[in-house]
């Protein structure tokens, strides 16, 4: 056995909060599929949103429900909210199921750094993106709406510059949901079960099956509680208003967050 | 250095550690032996940090590893299990990991070359072969220059010619004063590899000890004979108390006797000695001695034909 003990030559380099950071940034524009799914998310919302808009005007909304054209415009946004909410999901589950989690962690044995600047990266990506799918397919849809001659909201509007950013918000909280549930989760097929289900099929199941006495504590949930931030008026029926909504739901995922946090910090990987 | 301070990991109503404490020291390659399930890879994955013991510590260069500023020049580590997300490339994943602390390009280059990957560094992890994997896997844990290095199989998938490679590396940086730590289920492998042995059974150590003297102390050992007068100085060794392990018209098998006592008895009994040769036994036999009434999966062999 030999005395000497060796020094690395990268004792100098410290683990940092920005190191990670930037971590999770390569992690993330490196695989194909991320970069894919945002691109996707995109267009559906432009496309849909634009389709929408010129399948009503010849349809003339025939089918019995009442649209408004910011209904028409938005469409795409709730096939996106769908989209991100399962990429979420599977972006945050994606980190177990591979077995990354393990190199992850033994390179930042705190763990949290990584879930954080995951959640940090994700949303660098998706805001500005969505921010600006949706306002293109506002001003797409509007374009198209126009031309037939129904008359559409305007940007300065009262509420629809509110709703739609309250949109972008409310497609990123998702994806952001089901993040943290993919970890918590760790595996992808039950992160996009409880995200896509529990987040948002379950509030509409329960709205239909128990009575009405419990709509007050349905609009608690989180979809609810989105649905509140993202219509363009100054209350909507049966919901909370778009303060105590946007409250609730920043609530939801404070919690969910924490929650994520505990487990991550205590569980064996 | 590692030091494991009465460790324990309890599942459920199973111990899979039970109160294990050793030190393992800078400066020589340091192999984890055991049977499985006696508690090996939980054991690693305590020292990491990516399972928390139910009681006692680990202490990686005299603290707790979540407390390292500089994890990656620290402590490097390759599990048995995959830790690569396979939508990658082999240069991108070793960039991710890297950038936790600062390391780029220049040296991400440097590990790949090392391991021989640099035609393959663009390729998805997923049309890795085993081989491949592992080669990336030891990458990752060379990628901070670490002071100590703990890898679980590391040789598995490996070919002859990397199988040479890697014990030749791991005896270099043991030699640099660094610490090795590396379980292994290919004794002879092993025994090559290794000078110090830590040897875990049902979740406890069995021994903490070198491997001269691991292999030396197993009653394995003995002398071996050949001689035309077999049959008489079997009598005479037996008289000397020693035991005859085999016997035959011109060959003797003796334990528990030195090769110079035999060579004495003969030169005074006048007995011809056609050879005399001490056999040891092989890390494996000593292993199996010591580990038989350990082994928590038994291959049963018609040993219920009693």
């Amino acid at each position: 056995m030999s005395n000497k003990t060796y020094t690395s030559r990268f004792r100098d380099n410290k683990l940092s909060f920005f190191g990670v950071t930037k971590s999770e940034w390569i992690k993330f524009r490196t695989s194909r599929s991320n970069l894919v799914t945002v691109a996707i998310t995109f267009l559906v919302i432009v496309g849909f949103g634009a389709l929408s808009a010129s399948v009503n005007r010849h349809r003339g909304g025939g089918d019995g429900e009442i649209r408004t054209p910011f209904d028409r415009i938005t469409t795409g946004i709730n096939f996106a909210i769908l989209i991100v909410a399962v990429f979420g999901s599977r972006f945050g589950a994606r980190e177990y199921d591979s077995g990354m989690i393990r190199s992850s962690f033994s390179a930042v044995p705190r763990r949290l750094p990584v879930l954080i600047n995951k959640a940090i990266v994700f949303s660098a990506v998706i805001l500005p993106k969505m921010i600006i799918a949706i306002l293109v397919s506002f001003y797409v849809g509007c374009a198209i709406l126009k031309h037939d001659g129904t008359v559409v909201p305007k940007l300065s509007d009262p509420f629809i510059l509110r709703a739609l950013m309250g949109y972008g918000f409310y497609v990123l909280g998702l994806g952001l949901l089901g993040l943290f549930i993919g970890m918590l989760t760790r595996q992808p097929a039950i992160a996009i079960g409880v995200t896509v289900g529990g987040v948002i099929f379950l509030p509409a199941l329960l709205g239909a099956i128990l009575p009405s006495s419990w709509h007050k504590v349905l609009e608690y949930l989180p979809s609810n509680a989105g649905g509140s931030f993202t219509t363009p008026a100054a209350n909507t029926v049966n919901a909370l208003s778009p303060t105590a909504g946007g409250v609730v739901f920043l609530a939801w995922m404070v919690g969910v967050f924490a929650l994520t946090c505990v487990v991550l910090k205590r569980r064996d990987v | 250095m590692i030091q494991v301070k009465e460790l324990t990991k309890t599942y459920g109503a199973t111990k899979a550690v039970d109160n294990i404490s050793f030190t393992v020291q800078p400066g020589v390659v340091t192999g984890f032996l055991g049977p499985n399930g006696a508690g090996k890879s939980t054991t690693m994955r305590m020292i990491l940090g990516l399972d928390k013991p139910t009681r006692g510590e680990v202490l990686i260069n005299n603290a707790h590893y979540v407390d390292s500023d500089s994890p990656l020049s620290l402590l490097g580590s390759l599990l048995e299990a995959k830790s690569v997300d396979k939508g990658r490339s082999a240069y991108n994943h070793l960039l991710a990991v890297g950038a936790t602390m600062g390391i780029g390009k220049k040296r991400v280059n440097e590990v790949i070359e090392l391991v021989g990957l640099e035609s393959v560094k663009n390729r998805n992890a997923a049309k890795f072969s085993l081989g491949m994997s592992q080669r990336l896997g030891i990458a990752t844990a060379l990628l901070g220059d670490p002071e100590i290095l703990i890898l679980d199989e590391p040789v598995n998938g490996l070919d002859p010619d990397g199988i040479l490679w890697i014990r030749n590396l791991l005896k270099d940086l043991a030699q640099e004063g660094r610490t090795i730590f590396l379980s292994s289920h290919l004794m002879s492998e092993m025994e090559l590899t290794a000078e110090h042995l830590i040897v875990i059974g049902k979740g406890q150590i069995l021994a903490d000890i070198s491997m001269h003297q691991f292999i030396s102390r197993s009653s394995q050992n003995y002398v071996q004979i050949v001689t035309p007068q077999a049959k008489a100085f079997a009598g005479v060794l037996a008289a000397s108390g020693a035991v005859i392990r085999a016997q035959n018209a011109n060959s003797i098998e003796v334990a528990d006797i030195t090769s110079a006592t035999v060579g004495d008895l003969a030169l005074k009994n006048q007995v011809v000695l056609h050879q005399l040769t001490d056999i040891a036994p092989s890390l494996e036999s000593a292993f199996m001695e010591l580990t038989e009434d350990q082994v928590s999966f038994h291959g049963h062999v018609a040993e219920d034909k009693k």
